[in-house]
């Protein structure tokens, strides 16, 4: 599984490099994120990395490949998950570094600011995204690959919006409060929701496995 | 012995089924894995590879189960596809880390050999080589690692003469040692006339034949006769398939009818190629 995650990192080397400069220079030099919290850009970075990398696959057959190889595939489903996990922390880092790299040079409030609501909110943010990205990314055909995490969005944002309208129809919004959330301890709210996002995660993965394992490649 | 076992394997796709197949592919020998288009030479290849799960029965490889060994099984396989499998915004010699990483028994010398041999530049990016040098650092790569059995989809369609005869001879050198097999599956059939040992000859997803290919040649006759003979031979049934020429008629049957056919000696009779073979036997025709 180690040569799995290895492969990924060097598919995409070209894209690492280019999102540390695209982070450096546009998020910092020229201050795109100014005022923004740093789990704006670690975020995206992250995204970017793994959807790259997971897309990558889809191309040119090479999950035919990668299955002919001496893997089973569960470790090829694994190997993805761990994966989310290997570049979110590398984009976090990169965009950390150059964070304190900027503060020599930049005045601190022209820089994104770190604070652990957004950070929290940001992660969590991503894992529920790949939980419901990766069932669908195996289970897909390779030509729906390339616009998977745009229809993810949209789902997501069409049945958040669809939500909150039925809500509101049903005027229902007055019993919807997240008093009693913001009102606890922020350690207990983000560790409940950390714990939420990997919950959802290993579920994503076991639902990934059952998919993969009895997919015709 | 067997490298390769189909026991009552049977996959459904849609209307297409691969029915209950039961026949082996013996070590150490070339294996030409024949038939028209659609016939299921892939379907059955990614069934070796383990790409596809059975309906019912299973395929063994090396006298494993692809439950208990996959990953035994597949470290002993070479494999080389038709399609575009690489990573293509990679170089090759980024592309053979990445496939060295997944077998221990990786020889880089070996390799580099092969690159030299088939004058692959190792800086040059997987999308700028020709369909040729691809397919040579797809065979480089699949013998990298010394494998035991080399499976290869449509190796040389596409491909000039002059490189499928430098394949046909990297295979013929491959298997010189006895305890290593090869099976391809092509449509050329003239390559494995040139090399094959053994032939399995797969239409509609039915074997028709799984044997030696001096045992399929000897099972047809190709009938040669003027268009006065024609309604003879035509009028018995026993002529499988047929089409007129400027001469009279040419179709093919098997030996054993021919040898009892009451005007036998009125037409030319000739040992069939396999593209006879192939396109006589194939339906609609």
């Amino acid at each position: 599984m180690v040569q799995l995650l290895v492969k990924d990192i060097r598919i995409q080397q070209r894209f690492l490099v280019i999102g540390f400069v695209v982070i450096g220079i546009f998020f910092f030099a020229l201050g795109a994120f100014e005022g923004l919290s740093l789990a704006v850009p670690a975020a995206i970075f992250s995204h970017f990395l793994i959807v790259v990398a997971s897309k990558t696959d889809e191309k040119n057959n090479n999950g035919r490949m990668l299955a002919s190889f001496p893997l089973l595939r569960r470790d090829i489903v694994t190997a993805k998950y761990v994966g989310i996990l290997v570049f979110m922390m590398i984009a976090f880092l990169i965009t950390i570094g150059w964070r304190m790299l900027a503060g020599i040079v930049f005045p601190a409030n022209e820089l994104p600011w770190w604070d652990v609501p957004s950070t929290v909110a940001a992660l969590v943010l991503l894992l529920v995204f790949y939980a419901i990205y990766f069932p669908i990314f195996f289970a897909a055909d390779s030509r729906i690959v390339p616009f998977l995490d745009l229809i993810v969005i949209m789902t997501i944002g069409g049945i958040v919006l669809l939500g909150m309208r039925m809500l509101e129809w049903l005027g229902m919004t007055s019993y919807i409060s997240l008093q009693p959330i913001s009102d606890m301890p922020i350690g207990i709210v983000s560790t409940g929701a950390i714990c939420g996002g990997l919950a959802m995660l290993s579920l994503s993965w076991g639902i990934s496995l059952y998919i993969y394992e009895h997919k015709s490649l | 012995m067997k490298v390769i076992e189909f026991c009552r394997y049977t996959k459904r796709n849609g209307a297409f089924v691969l029915n209950r197949l039961n026949f082996h592919v013996e070590k150490g020998y070339i294996t030409g894995l024949i038939g028209p288009n659609g016939s299921g030479k892939t379907t059955l290849i990614r069934a070796i590879m383990n790409l596809i799960h059975p309906d019912e029965g299973e395929v063994r490889v090396f006298g494993q189960s692809y439950r208990e060994r996959e990953r035994d099984i597949k470290r002993r396989i070479g494999f080389v596809y038709d399609e575009d499998v690489f990573y293509n915004h990679l170089s090759v010699k980024e592309m053979k880390k990445i496939i060295a990483s997944f077998y221990p028994d990786w020889q880089e010398a070996l390799f580099q050999q092969y690159l030299h041999d088939f004058q692959l530049p190792e800086q040059r990016k997987i999308h700028d080589l020709s369909k040729g040098m691809r397919m040579k650092f797809a065979l480089a790569a699949a013998l990298a690692h010394e494998p035991e059995l080399l499976i290869m989809d449509e190796p040389t369609s596409g491909l000039d003469s002059v490189f499928r005869r430098e394949v046909l001879a990297i295979l013929s050198r491959y298997i010189e040692d006895g305890n290593r097999s090869v099976l391809f599956s092509t449509h050329i059939s003239t390559d494995l006339e040139r090399i094959a040992d053994y032939i399995v000859h797969i239409r509609n997803g039915q074997l028709m034949h799984c044997g030696s290919k001096e045992e399929l040649l000897d099972t047809y006759v190709l009938v040669k006769g003027s268009a006065e003979d024609y309604p003879a031979y035509e009028s018995d049934g026993k002529l499988l398939r047929s089409q007129q020429t400027p001469y009279g008629f040419e179709g093919l049957m098997s030996t054993a009818d021919f040898a009892n056919h009451p005007v036998r000696e009125r037409v030319l009779s000739e040992k069939p190629s396999l593209d006879d073979i192939l396109y006589y036997t194939q339906e609609g025709r």
